[in-house]
């Protein structure tokens, strides 16, 4: 049985989108109510670093993918008849 | 304590000073986000084992390392969102003291915030506790604050060296009281540590 890989990158896609949110809501808490500091601000740039590096990683180990081609599922603990 | 003063909030008098700005504990942030840093170690173990015993990542095409990479990213997005916003509930909870009154503000979950406040005349009575091994070691405990009201106390827990800010805030209350002679209190008392009333209408910060 094959799958296209696009499934799992739109999907994979849509969870970063709520967690985007999610950060978006913690920013405008930290800029709304708390007393902008160094510490602050630099915490948050950390959180973005980290973020991005996070991200940007996934991509790059996932570079050899082709998207467009339909991938086997092979699970190795299920043996093919 | 944060430095007091540079901070302003809405609300503030003119003649209002903030005296201290106490946030809570650094090992109340350490303590939660301590299993997450954890949990974050268990993907790296699972991949190293699965790397170097078994075959199932050895395609870096196929399913399963697509499945693999994604799931692990996604798991490490979340743990540093949690963090971060543990880290943003903590950085947002804080009393304020200043020459007039005693401001709580707690930030419960992202939409929720409770701001309560206490003019320093009507402090009855002022209390600490420091119990356990860590808050021994690393002195913090909780405060509370009582007012003549039975129903209203301020309860702030986790907070660093807390019999220190209990005789603070009992001196601004007598500071308070010998600049406005006319105000009718009876000085508030401190009570001794570990001595603590029933909390069951306790404002708990």
């Amino acid at each position: 049985m094959s799958i296209p890989p696009l499934i799992f990158l739109i999907i994979y896609v849509v969870l970063v989108g709520i967690f985007f949110i999610l950060s978006i809501l913690n920013f405008y808490h930290i800029i709304r109510f708390g007393f902008l500091r160094p510490a602050s601000i630099i915490i948050t740039l950390v959180y973005l670093a980290l973020m991005a590096v996070i991200i940007l990683l996934t991509f790059r180990i996932l570079n050899q993918i082709n998207w467009s081609q339909p991938i086997e599922i092979n699970l190795p603990f299920i043996s093919s008849p | 304590m944060r430095d007091p003063s540079k901070i302003h909030f809405p609300g503030q008098g003119a003649d209002e000073t903030v005296l201290m700005a106490i946030g809570r504990h650094p090992m109340a942030l350490v303590k939660k986000v301590f299993v997450f840093f954890v949990g974050a170690v268990v993907p790296v173990a699972i991949f190293f084992v699965a790397e170097k015993y078994t075959t199932w990542l050895d395609d870096k095409t196929g399913f399963l390392y697509l499945v693999v990479v994604l799931l692990a990213s996604l798991f490490y997005l979340y743990i540093l969102l949690f963090i971060y916003h543990v880290w943003v509930d903590y950085y947002l909870d804080i009393w304020l003291v200043t020459n007039e009154r005693v401001i709580s503000i707690e930030q419960k979950g992202l939409f929720h915030r409770e701001v309560s406040e206490l003019r320093l005349d009507k402090i009855q009575d002022v209390s600490s506790e420091v119990k356990g091994f860590l808050p021994t070691i690393f002195k913090y405990g909780s405060l509370q604050v009582q007012t003549a009201s039975e129903a209203d106390k301020f309860y702030y827990t986790e907070v660093p060296n807390p019999e220190i800010l209990t005789r603070q805030i009992l001196e601004l209350h007598e500071q308070y009281l010998m600049k406005h002679p006319g105000v009718a209190s009876v000085p508030a008392e401190q009570k001794p540590a570990g001595e603590q009333e029933k909390k069951d209408e306790t404002k708990t910060i």
